[in-house]
């Protein structure tokens, strides 16, 4: 099991920025190096693995320490909320999606350190209850009748402090024949139970004190909560039910002491009182905002901007994790002169390596070179930790081969609290609508292997991308790398420096900020070559004040690892709709680039065949010296060239009119399937064997301002590049087009 | 049962040459029916699911089984150098688990 982790606070940085590593280690020491990642396939077949050791300020010795993740959002609210009362009510509208998981917290001010506080929880047996305790003796009633999970309640608990009488509401908002949970229930506990402690309240957990500076929640609840209210009175249930909705008489103003709305400020942290006690709070771990509650209509809008009422829950998951928060080991300052490129730190201990991958670009509007190689954060960060291998056993049938695992995977399955990619559900079975790379993110880094990518590598994302770094290099063509974060944050001015831009294999998620920079780059002149599979195909927010985390809403249709309800369809960072971009006006990928996805398979690729278009005259550099009419037969990636993700051009969905197509894959195996997106019925017939659909087309066109376009169309395209030694009709071609997208002189147009 | 459903599984083909077909050639397109067979014994859940852990990069693979999602892996007998081999030893563990059918190497 690995015993080192660590992660950066950024991933991009140009000269004069220093960059914090925070390590996990449990060896005493380790050793320290940085390496520029050239080449991290460690498969026999191919090139030698190149990691060019650069000295650094960091490279020697350092002294290991443990450092662990406190997973689970919750939210917190500090200050005296019940000004010196015992007495008190809690209550709220929840929806539990685990109830049967043991206890948790849904209102706590409960102090796990003390066993001193108050909470309404669900108890161990399903049911709504309360807790209370003086450190020495803890008192609990529930209602004792399971709520079932994903249904929402009324929950309420009240102690009169006077009398000792406590009781306990559940009432769920839809009843059904053969379902027993609704009732109350009440116990007369000691009077004046002295209950007050110093923990913060929170929502959706208990206090577990402060670890290195983080807010620590346990007895975490999964589940949504909508409009928290608390009285420092002992309410009657006909007074709490009239505290449910959003306006309240005057009478029972003077004992509440905090009603929350979390409609207000869902881009943000911060969740607001609105009893007119200035009781506001922040989020912890970033649950997610901008999620149906209890009074969803379906017929006001989709939309929580327009109708927020109903949207004024916060879904709490126990194993959400935003900002790991570990302690800085040391910081690397990017020196002036440092090359851009795709860099690690290498942290060695006891025959155990371990790398935080970053890169250097360069400064802002001072290119150092033409080519730009465009790094896909966003897409790592997307695939972040995935727990493809360990979740759902169907993964076998993606593959159609043997489940393989790797280290890195075994230590993910078990150390949950190290978060999931936007590919995993949560523990209890929503999907994962966030992910940060303020974590160790152990599927970013070189010699890394998956279980997507076909053999003999075996590679998949930032590992498979090193085979189009060390193919530049072995051409000795130089290039920048930048991040697409930082295209997000700088549009189109940075690229605009640029001659030609270089993808990666599968630059699947954009924000519309890089949609657009992409878009205005081909269309003032520069040249992209889309050198992956299934390109530009999601769309993503990032957040408006907390770096390193963006948001996909797997909106309406398309090949998607889970559904979001009805009603969670736009990005709480931004409100903007989610879903593919072929949904989103002319903005498909096949606008973009001429190819959009089509066919995703995981066993074998397959070759292209020369198409017409390989004829025509304006497409003549792309095969010059190249006469084959079979392209790659052979790769890295399941031993063709074509494989894994495939797109297609179909000037139907947006491809220009005026693109070419050069080559095209086919005969596919079966276990390349047709996507759903193209599917209105499900058919027979759509698998790789017998669907032409399901194939990659390797598409070129010109651009407005003398600008091109070469795209791919496939994910396995890279791992042809260094076969034989890089000396191959995939490389010759692939070289061609570079040589000539690096050539100033400019496209012309086709004639009508 | 299992029999019954063997045989609608491979409609009249002779096991013994698809056991051949899938021993020559573990990855990639299969003829139909061996591709049915095979995609109803890796139909398993995570629970219980048989599937590799590769202890050294590119040579050597463990056998292990699945034991559900969070929970940690058990490490079978079975250790392998060439992935095809793996998905023999998988295939021949199935086809007991699934159809109580000894294969032989």
């Amino acid at each position: 099991m690995l015993k080192i982790t660590g992660y950066a606070d950024r991933v991009s940085a140009m000269p004069g920025d220093a960059i914090r590593f925070m390590i996990n280690c449990e060896y005493p020491h380790y050793q320290a190096s940085v390496v520029r990642v050239v080449q991290g396939d460690t498969a026999p077949e191919a090139p030698p693995v190149k990691l060019v050791p650069v000295p650094s300020a960091i490279d020697g010795r350092h002294p290991g320490r443990p450092q662990v993740i406190h997973a689970g959002s919750f939210a917190r609210i500090d200050g005296d909320i019940f000004a010196g009362s015992r007495s008190f009510s809690l209550q709220a509208m929840i929806m539990p999606t685990t109830p049967l998981k043991g206890r948790q917290a849904i209102i706590s001010k409960w102090d796990e350190t003390a066993g001193r506080g108050i909470a309404m929880v669900v108890a161990d047996d399903g049911s709504v209850g309360i807790e209370i305790s003086d450190g020495k003796t803890s008192k609990a009633l529930s209602l004792g009748k399971p709520m079932l999970a994903k249904h929402w309640y009324f929950a309420a608990v009240t102690y009169d402090a006077a009398s000792g009488e406590a009781s306990v509401h559940q009432e769920p908002q839809h009843q059904f024949p053969t379902i027993d949970d609704s009732g109350s229930a009440s116990a007369v506990l000691p009077a004046d139970i002295a209950w007050e402690n110093s923990a913060p309240l929170l929502f959706a957990a208990s206090w577990g004190g402060e670890d290195a500076g983080r807010s620590v929640g346990r007895a975490l609840y999964n589940g949504k909560i909508d409009r928290p209210r608390i009285s420092n009175a002992s309410l009657l249930l006909t007074d709490l039910q009239v505290l449910r909705g959003d306006r309240w008489p005057e009478r029972l103003a003077g004992t509440l002491v905090g009603a929350w709305d979390f409609s207000r400020d869902i881009p943000g942290i911060r969740i607001d009182d609105v009893s007119g006690r200035e009781r506001h709070g922040v989020i912890i771990n970033m649950p997610t905002r901008g999620v149906t509650g209890h009074n969803f209509t379906g017929e006001d809008g989709l939309c929580w901007k327009n109708c927020p009422e109903q949207w004024s829950a916060i879904h709490f998951h126990d194993d959400d994790i935003y900002d790991a928060g570990w302690q800085a080991d040391f910081a690397l300052t990017i020196p002036e002169g440092m090359k851009s490129g795709i860099y690690a730190v290498r942290i060695e201990a006891e025959g155990e390596e371990q790398f935080v991958t970053f890169v250097v670009r360069p400064a802002r509007g001072k290119p150092t070179s033409k080519l730009a190689f465009l790094f896909p954060l966003a897409t790592y960060m997307a695939y972040a930790n995935e727990h493809f291998g360990t979740n759902d056993g169907l993964v076998e049938l993606h593959l159609n081969r043997a489940l393989v695992l790797h280290p890195h995977q075994q230590f993910l399955n078990e150390h949950r609290e190290y978060g999931h990619s936007l590919y995993d559900l949560h523990s209890d079975g929503s999907g994962v609508y966030y992910s940060s790379r303020l974590r160790p993110v152990l599927n970013l880094r070189p010699k890394v292997e998956a279980n997507h990518g076909a053999g003999p590598s075996h590679l998949w994302l930032f590992n498979a991308d090193t085979h189009i770094t060390s193919w530049l290099e072995n051409f000795d063509q130089d290039y920048d790398v930048i991040t697409d974060e930082d295209l997000h944050q700088e549009g189109y001015g940075l690229l605009s420096g640029y001659r030609t831009v270089v993808t990666a294999t599968h630059p699947e998620y954009y924000s519309k900020e890089m949609w657009d920079g992409v878009q205005r780059f081909t269309h003032s002149g520069g040249r992209l070559i889309y050198l992956g599979g299934n390109g530009f195909y999601w769309r993503i927010a990032y957040h408006a004040t907390q770096p390193g985390i963006i948001e996909v809403r797997r909106a309406e249709g398309g090949s998607r690892a889970w559904e979001p309800p009805t009603g969670e369809y736009y990005h709480s960072f931004t409100g903007e709709y989610g879903g593919l971009w072929r949904r989103q006006g002319n903005r498909s990928p096949n606008h973009l680039v001429g190819v959009g996805f089509t066919a995703q398979g995981f066993d074998q690729s397959s070759p292209y065949r020369r198409a017409p278009g390989a004829d025509d005259p304006r497409a003549a550099f792309i095969m010059e010296g190249v006469d084959d009419e079979i392209l790659g037969d052979f790769g890295l990636t399941g031993g063709g060239a074509a494989g894994m993700e495939l797109d297609r051009h179909d000037v139907s969905i947006g491809s220009p009119p005026h693109s070419l197509v050069v080559a095209s894959s086919g005969h596919h195996t079966e276990a390349h399937v047709f996507v759903v997106e193209d599917m209105l019925f499900n058919f027979m017939g759509a698998t790789g064997d017998v669907c032409d659909k399901v194939r990659a087309d390797l598409v070129f066109f010109e651009t407005p301002n003398g600008g091109a376009v070469f795209s791919v169309g496939s994910i396995a395209y890279s791992g042809s590049l260094p076969w034989n030694n890089f000396d191959n009709n995939i490389s010759r071609l692939t070289l061609n087009v570079l040589r000539r997208f690096m050539d100033p002189t400019p496209f012309p147009m086709p004639n009508a | 049962m299992a029999r019954e459903e063997l045989d609608r599984l491979i409609q009249g083909r002779n096991l013994g040459e698809l056991v051949t077909e899938f021993r020559a050639k573990t990855t990639g397109q299969h003829s139909p029916a061996l591709q049915r067979l095979i995609n109803r014994i890796r139909s398993e859940p995570m629970t219980g699911k048989l599937a590799l852990l590769c202890t050294r990069p590119h040579e050597e693979w463990r056998l292990v089984q699945m034991n559900g999602r969070g929970k940690p892996m058990t490490l079978l007998d079975g250790v392998f150098h060439d992935l095809n081999d793996a998905e023999w030893a998988i295939f021949k563990l199935r086809m007991k688990r699934h159809f109580d059918i000894d294969l032989n190497d």
